[in-house]
């Protein structure tokens, strides 16, 4: 047996959860699962934060969830950036949800990681050593596109979320 | 109880609504046929589930061995950074207790 893990992700001013998403499309919507073509950035825009979780809905038998990691592969188009609260030093603590905005994340901050970090750079509990020992989410995960005038193209890369499973 | 008027939970895949995450839970996709606390649901979803579920399941298995061989907790984690296959984990494990013993 193994746990059940899914990524959520939040919208709206009510911070409505919708579960086990497919993609994590960025673009000028606040909307889970979007179509970047429907909604596409202006260069130097911004996208709509992203506020997602590692949910285990069950752990299979298995004793702990811990070492959360989460960083983009492959380049973004132009001179965009990819911001995050993820960070393996000076995390900031669970962040507290609120209705994802366009301009620029005052809770993303640093650069979304490129490759895996050496350790957990999203927290579960506040604290990047937390452990899920029974059904829960991580803390938030926020990060944001923060387009260039200059850029003229989007780009697709992959999101990795990772975590390590005790029996 | 049915799904809510106001969802704050969805489920991504039959995008039912409900009210709270217990009602997510025990609810049965008519999606994928499962309830999400069951694997078939996730894998359903995504079929590279497994193999993600299996890379943290070794880098946990690693970590509890370098463990018991005296490596610290976040020393461990380290060590099992990048494994995603049994061989790639036996590697590191040899690799690690190789260090050790030259160490002491």
């Amino acid at each position: 047996m193994a746990a059940t893990v899914e990524i959520d992700e939040a919208n709206g001013a009510g911070e409505t959860l919708t579960h086990g998403i497919t993609n994590t499309n960025m673009g000028s919507n606040d909307s889970v699962n979007l179509n970047p073509v429907t909604y596409p950035l202006a260069p130097g825009d911004k996208t709509y934060e992203k506020w997602q979780k590692i949910h285990v809905t069950a752990m299979g038998g298995s004793s702990a969830i811990d070492n959360l990691k989460v960083w983009r592969t492959s380049a973004l188009g132009g001179a965009a950036v990819h911001v995050t609260n993820a960070r393996t030093t000076s995390y900031a603590g669970a962040a507290t949800y609120a209705q994802p905005i366009n301009t620029t994340s005052t809770v993303a901050t640093q650069t979304m990681p490129t490759s895996e970090p050496a350790s957990a750079n999203l927290g579960i509990g506040g604290s990047l050593t937390g452990a899920l020992t029974a059904t829960g989410s991580s803390d938030y995960l926020v990060h944001q596109i923060q387009s260039n005038a200059s850029d003229t193209a989007g780009s697709t890369s992959t999101m990795n979320y990772q975590y390590d499973e005790t029996a | 109880m049915g799904p809510a008027e106001t969802p704050k939970h969805i489920c991504g895949a039959c995008t039912g609504g409900f009210e709270t995450e217990e009602q997510y839970l025990s609810h049965k996709c008519t999606k994928t046929n499962h309830t999400p606390s069951e694997i078939e649901h996730v894998e359903a979803l995504d079929p590279k589930f497994a193999k993600v579920s299996e890379a943290a399941r070794l880098r946990g298995a690693g970590r509890q061995i370098l463990e018991k061989d005296g490596f610290t907790k976040e020393t461990a984690k380290e060590a099992m950074k990048g494994v995603s296959t049994e061989d790639a984990a036996v590697k590191k494990i040899k690799e690690e207790r190789k260090r050790l013993s030259e160490i002491k």
